[in-house]
Formats: C-alpha cells, structure tokens, sequence
C-alpha cells in the first residue's frame, strides 16, 4: 500500500491532457451544431440571464472559436499553465451556461480540471518539456485529482447505502427505466429479472464501497479498475452517456503510477524523464 | 459563514456525489395539439419525436440530449413541485395550488415557457404547420417495476398517472 502514496506519477498527467483535451474538443463541436437552440432565449427560457451569459450566447461563435483553440494549445502543452487556467474558465463558462444538460462527469471535470492547473502534465507530450524536480504544489495538484475520485466513491457509496430504493434493491430498474425504449432494448429482458436486478443493484454498492480500498492495495487494484471501467462502458452503451463515462474512465489513470504506465505503454518515449 | 458568500463559492466546493440518488421513479411525456379553426390538426409526441429526430444520425445524439434535458428531463422539478403541492393539498384537505406555484415561481415558470417554446423550435422546423393555438399537455408515469408490479413505495404512485399540468399558445 506505501507504493502507492510514495510512487511518481509524472506520465499520466501528460496522458490525460491530450485525452481530455480531445474529449473536450470533440465535445465542442457537437455543442456547436447546438448551441442555435440552447444559447437562444427563444428557445430555453432556462439560460441564465445574467450580463456575461446574455453577452457570450450573443457573439457565442467567437467564444466557441476561442475555447477551441486554447483547447488546441492545451493538448499541445502550449503556454503550459496559463493555458490550462483559460481552459478551467472557458469550462466554467460553458458549465454555467449549460447547467440545465450538464452530467455528474462534467462536475468531476470541473474540479479536476481546477486542480490541473497546477498540475506539470508538461514531462511528456508537450512541444516545451519541462524538467527537474516536481514542485510540491504539483505533487499536490495530482493527489487533488485522486483524493476527489476517492470522495466522490465515498460518497456515492455512502448516499447509496442511505437510501430506500437502493436497499430493496430496485434503483437499477429505476435507473434503467428512465431511458428511452428501455422496454424494446436487449438489456430488458436482464433488467427485469427480479434477482438479477437486485444483485446488480447490490454489487453496485458493493464495488463502489471498496473502489478506495482495493485501488489502495496492489494486489487488487487491477482487478477493481478493470471492473469499474467495464461497469462504466457497459453504462455507456446502456445509458448513452458517452462523456459521463469517458470523463470517468480517463480519470482511473491517474491510480497508476509511472512504473505501472511504462510497462503498460511499453513506448521509448516514455521509458526515461 | 453568511449564505450569500456560501452560495457564491458553491461552485467551487465539492458537492456531495448522489448519483442515481434518489433515483427517478417517473418518466414524462409532453403533447402538442395544434390547433386551426377549433380542431386539432396535428398532435406531436415530444418523446417520439426525439426518437425519431435521434434515428436521422449518430451526430444528431448530443442535439436530442440537449432537447431531452430542456424540455422533457426539466419535468422532473417541475413534477417534484407537482407532488409536493398534491401532497399538502392531501394533507390539509384543500385545492391542489400547483398551477398558482408555477405562476409565481420563476424557476418553474421558466419550465412552462420552455413547454411553450418547444413549440417554436419545432414549427422553425414543419414551416408548412398552419395553426391558430397549441394545447399543450405534460404527462407523467409512474415507473412500474416489472418484476414487482405491486410495488409503490414512493408517494409517485399515489400522484398517478396522467396529465399533471396543462396550458395554452395562442
């Protein structure tokens, strides 16, 4: 268990920028081809209406030209943390103005990405490399990131544990319900299975209430992150919450460490500092 | 710390992960009933008409995501309201006042106008849609558990099924 609060975690950060950058990126684009009706006051009474968001949804090509290309210059290590602060605002910005559609995955990001601003993700995949010794605000910055997906297990786990529908065992079907054409999809027929539901809904509990300790111990880390990225993928089909789960599986890197990543990218590049 | 600071930095605190907690034991629908020269003319189906905009392309996913956040998902706190005003109207014997609420509460009366708007958005679509006024009513259903019909261990099932809220565009 000491391993993991004592080992070096400098590739990861620099994995996670290009990979959250692209989400992002990604993301952008279809947020454009919609933003004629949710940044139109004609259309969504529920845009907020506060000075900055009446102006940014009036001239709001250039603001999603601006975000792109800083998001560009993020994935590129592009003036390193000042760029990495602009993509925390341009985040904010857009969180606040799509609040109505925004998904437990943005909240995480959202933090994280206000920890990564103060992370060095610049060791690897950046045009300017940095070097030398971490500077502990940076050491800190990424066991930010980790402490807030452990709390955010916690506490799921917790509220879960809390509550009725979870108790007897019939949230999964009301988690699945919700969806549409959730009675003709392939995942009925198993869903509507009383045991089946239930042990879902248990072994839901379960997993998440020892996610933190079995990621702690080494023996069982592997073990408990591919389960949660399964569980997670399988939700992303299931749900079609494609940047929920992406957010949340990208996140599971930063619980490998650097000599973990060498042997799993067995790159040159990444072989030395 | 004064609640005014508290809820200004709020957005920087982590919240308290509830993910699927409680989790929905309704689902909601939305119909349009356009209306020309005293007769209905053409009925919409918010939720089949999201399907059926999501069936053009997978690019099309995020659009209908949004649309089903704005205007079908916003139901959930409008429906919240709903029950919460049905409850104390149970509870002291009186008239359920939820259309009164949605009048004079802004946050739901933003989700009364986006029902409204809805409407916009769609005929920006169906240009050759002639219509005088829209009937438009909001649906909800209590989730049925198929492997436990009997179960009703949330005051949703007491609300019922049906049309909980109704207004018009003229």
């Amino acid at each position: 268990m000491k391993e993991f609060w004592n080992a070096d975690r400098t590739i990861y950060p620099a994995v996670f920028r290009l990979l959250i950058g692209l989400l992002l990126l990604f993301d952008l684009s279809f947020l454009y081809s919609s933003a004629p009706v949710w940044l139109n006051p004609e259309f969504n009474a529920l845009l907020p209406e506060d000075n900055l968001s009446v102006f940014v949804a009036s001239y709001y090509q250039y603001f999603f030209l601006i975000y792109g290309v800083l998001l560009l210059c993020f994935m590129l290590g592009l003036f390193k943390n000042l760029t990495a602060f602009l993509v925390w605002l341009f985040y904010m910005l857009f969180f606040h103005l799509g609040y109505q559609f925004m998904t437990w995955g943005d909240t995480i990001l959202k933090f994280s990405l206000l920890y990564f601003v103060f992370a060095d993700s610049f060791r690897f995949l950046s045009v300017s490399r940095t070097k030398g010794k971490l500077p502990l605000i940076c050491v800190l910055a990424i066991w930010s990131v980790i402490m807030h997906l452990f709390m955010v297990y916690l506490n799921n786990a917790f509220f879960k544990l809390g509550h009725i529908h979870w108790q007897q065992g019939v949230a999964v079907y009301y988690s699945f319900a919700q969806y549409p054409d959730f009675e003709n999809s392939w995942l009925y027929p198993l869903i509507s299975d009383g045991f089946f539901s239930r042990f879902i809904a248990y072994f839901i509990m379960l997993q998440q209430l020892l996610f933190v300790p079995f990621v702690l111990w080494k023996k069982t880390r592997y073990f408990m992150l591919i389960l949660a990225l399964l569980i997670h993928l399988l939700m992303m089909i299931a749900f079609e919450l494609w940047k929920f789960e992406l957010i949340v599986i990208l996140h599971y890197g930063f619980l490998l460490n650097d000599k973990d990543l060498r042997r799993l990218l067995p790159f040159k590049y990444f072989q030395s500092n | 710390m004064p609640k005014s600071v508290q809820k200004k930095f709020s957005p920087f605190a982590p919240p308290a992960y509830r993910m699927y907690v409680p989790a929905t034991t309704t689902n909601y629908d939305v119909m349009y009933e356009f209306y020309a020269n005293g007769e209905v003319s053409h009925k919409v189906l918010m939720s089949e008409e999201l399907a059926s905009e999501k069936e053009v392309s997978l690019l099309h996913d995020k659009a209908v995501f949004i649309k089903r956040r704005l205007y079908l998902e916003s139901l959930k706190s409008f429906d919240y309201e709903y029950q919460m005003s049905l409850y104390q109207s149970l509870e002291k014997k009186t008239a359920n006042e939820f259309e009164e609420k949605v009048r004079s509460n802004e946050a739901l009366g933003r989700i009364a106008d986006n029902l409204k708007n809805y409407v916009g958005l769609y005929t920006s679509v169906q240009t050759e849609l002639r219509f005088d006024s829209v009937k438009i009513s909001a649906y909800r259903k209590p989730i049925v558990l198929a492997f436990d019909t009997d179960y009703k261990e949330s005051f949703t099932y007491t609300a019922g099924e049906g049309v909980f809220y109704e207004t018009w565009l003229k």
